[in-house]
C-alpha cells in the first residue's frame, strides 16, 4: 500500500515539475507608443512580455518567463512578437533605466485572447526620474532630544490591472503617494539615505521634535539628483 | 482544405513522373540490350540510409529572417515497387538556433522532428552511380522552441505540414553499400495563428538543405517482380 501511494505520487511529480509549456502554434503583436511627461517620444525603451508560472509544487510565487522583447523606435513607437500564455498572470513591462518611470500592463489570459491576437497599448507615459536624498542631522547636545519625521512622495511605477480589454481602475496604482518615515533619538541621531521619485513632483516633509506640535514643510524636485538636508 | 489541394497536386505530380518515365522506358528501344541487364543487374528491392545534412534557412518568414541552421539528420527507407520508381519513408531531427528574436518570440532554439512520406525515380547514368528525384507527399514538422530565463526552462510548439523536392547521387562502394549527397528543398506550411500583419511572416518556413549520407541496399529485384 506503502510503495502504491509512492508510485501515483511519482507521474504527478514528473507533470508538475517539468518545464512550463506555453499555448502552441501561438503569436501575439503588443503594440504603442511611449512618450514622456512632456509628450516627447522615448527611445530605446525596453518592452518586455512576460507570464508567471509555478516551476514546482512549492513554489507558490511563481517564477516570471520573458515570452517576448523588443525596444522603441526613435518615434517611440514599438511593436513586439511574442509567445503567449494562458495564465492568470500575463503582463508587459515598459521601461528605460533608472531614468524614467516604470509602466506595467497585466491581465488574466487565461479565458482572454485579444481581438486579432494584438495587445495595444496605445500610448504609455513614462514619467523622468530624479534621485531624493536626504540628511537629517543632530546638532543639539542635550540629551533625550528626539525628532519624529516622515516624508510623502510619489511612487515611480504604474501598474495596470485589464480584464477582458478594459482597465480595472480599482486593482490598478499609478504613481501613487507613499510615506517614508522613522523616529532619531540618542541611540540613532542622524540618517541619510536615497530614493527614486517623480521629477517635479511635490515632496511634503511633515516633523516634530520632543513631541511638539507637528510642523509641515514642502519642496518641489526639480533637479535630478536633489539633496535635502536638515538639521535638529 | 488547402492540405487536400496539397496532396492532390503531389498526386498529380507523381502520376505525371510515372507516365514520363513509363512513356520514356516505351520508346527506349534503341537502348542496348546490355544496358537493360545491367540496370536490372543493380535492381534493387529498397534501401535503408542515414544523412547528415545543413539546413540553410531561406526566405522572408520567421524561419528565414530569424533562425540558422544548426544541422540535421534524417533516417530514410526506401523501397521499389516496380524498376526504378520508388517510395519511401524519412524521419529526422532539426536543429536550428535562433538569431533574431525580433521574428520569432522570445526563445532560443528549435528542435524540429519531421517525418515524411516521399516517391521519386532513381536513374542509372554510369556506372556505379545513381541519381535519384523524389517529392515528399505526406509529412508533419513538430517544432519545439526552447527558451531560457534566468537559467529556466520553457518550451512552445509550432507545427506544420512537410513539402519537400529532393535530389540525391549515390556512389556505389560496395555490393551493399553506397555514399550519398542530397540537396533538398524543402517548405513546412505552419499551422501559426498570428495578427493579420505578422501573418505572412509566420505562414511558412523554406530550408534548402545539403547533406550527405551513407546507404545500405536491400535485395536484387523490385516488389512486383518478387510475386
Amino acid at each position: 500500500m506503502k510503495y502504491s501511494s509512492y508510485l501515483l505520487l511519482f507521474p504527478l511529480i514528473l507533470v508538475c515539475c517539468g518545464p512550463p509549456t506555453f499555448e502552441k502554434d501561438t503569436r501575439v503583436l503588443v503594440k504603442g507608443s511611449v512618450l514622456d511627461e512632456n509628450n516627447n517620444p522615448i527611445s530605446d525603451a525596453e518592452v518586455n512580455v512576460y507570464t508567471r508560472r509555478s516551476t514546482s509544487l512549492f513554489d507558490s510565487y511563481g517564477s516570471s518567463f520573458l515570452l517576448g522583447k523588443d525596444y522603441t523606435q526613435q518615434d517611440g513607437t514599438f511593436s513586439v512578437t511574442s509567445l503567449f500564455d494562458r495564465n492568470e498572470d500575463f503582463y508587459i513591462e515598459i521601461k528605460n533605466g533608472d531614468r524614467f518611470s516604470n509602466y506595467i500592463y497585466t491581465t488574466n489570459t487565461e479565458e482572454y485572447l485579444p481581438a486579432n491576437l494584438e495587445f495595444n497599448l496605445d500610448t504609455v507615459f513614462l514619467r523622468q526620474l530624479a534621485t531624493f536624498n536626504y540628511n537629517i542631522t543632530r546638532t543639539t547636545s542635550t540629551q533625550g532630544t528626539t525628532l519624529r519625521f516622515s516624508f510623502l512622495l510619489k511612487n515611480t511605477s504604474c501598474f495596470e490591472v485589464y480584464d477582458n480589454g478594459v482597465l480595472v481602475t480599482l486593482q490598478s496604482s499609478c504613481y501613487e503617494d507613499f510615506t517614508l518615515g522613522g523616529s532619531l533619538n540618542d541611540v540613532v541621531p542622524d540618517l541619510s539615505s536615497t530614493y527614486k521619485t517623480l521629477l517635479g513632483t511635490t515632496i511634503v516633509f511633515k516633523y516634530s521634535l520632543n513631541n511638539e506640535p507637528e510642523i509641515t514643510e514642502t519642496f518641489i524636485i526639480d533637479k535630478e539628483n536633489y539633496d535635502f538636508n536638515f538639521t535638529y | 482544405m488547402i492540405s487536400i489541394l496539397l496532396i492532390k497536386k503531389r498526386i498529380l505530380f507523381c502520376f505525371l513522373l510515372f507516365s514520363i518515365f513509363s512513356f520514356g522506358q516505351d520508346f527506349s528501344n534503341s537502348e542496348t540490350q546490355n544496358n537493360k541487364l545491367e540496370s536490372a543487374k543493380r535492381q534493387l528491392l529498397g534501401s535503408l540510409a542515414i544523412d547528415y545534412y545543413i539546413p540553410s534557412t531561406s526566405g522572408e518568414n520567421f524561419v528565414g529572417n530569424g533562425m540558422k541552421g544548426e544541422g540535421g539528420y534524417s533516417i530514410k527507407m526506401q523501397l521499389f515497387p516496380y524498376k526504378q520508381f520508388f517510395i519511401g519513408f524519412n524521419f529526422g531531427n532539426t536543429y536550428l538556433s535562433v538569431t533574431d528574436r525580433a521574428f520569432t518570440g522570445n526563445y532560443n532554439k528549435t528542435n524540429i522532428r519531421n517525418q515524411c512520406f516521399f516517391t521519386g525515380y532513381e536513374f542509372l547514368p554510369f556506372k556505379l552511380t545513381r541519381l535519384g528525384l523524389n517529392i515528399g507527399i505526406s509529412g508533419d514538422a513538430h517544432y519545439e522552441n526552447i527558451g531560457f530565463t534566468n537559467n529556466e526552462e520553457y518550451n512552445q510548439t509550432d507545427t506544420g505540414v512537410i513539402m519537400y523536392y529532393e535530389m540525391y547521387f549515390d556512389y556505389e562502394v560496395g555490393n551493399k553499400f553506397s555514399i550519398y549527397f542530397a540537396y533538398s528543398y524543402r517548405k513546412d506550411k505552419m499551422n501559426i495563428m498570428a495578427p493579420e500583419i505578422l501573418q505572412a511572416n509566420f505562414n511558412e518556413a523554406i530550408y534548402h538543405n545539403f547533406g550527405v549520407g551513407i546507404k545500405f541496399h536491400i535485395g536484387n529485384k523490385d516488389v512486383i517482380s518478387l510475386f
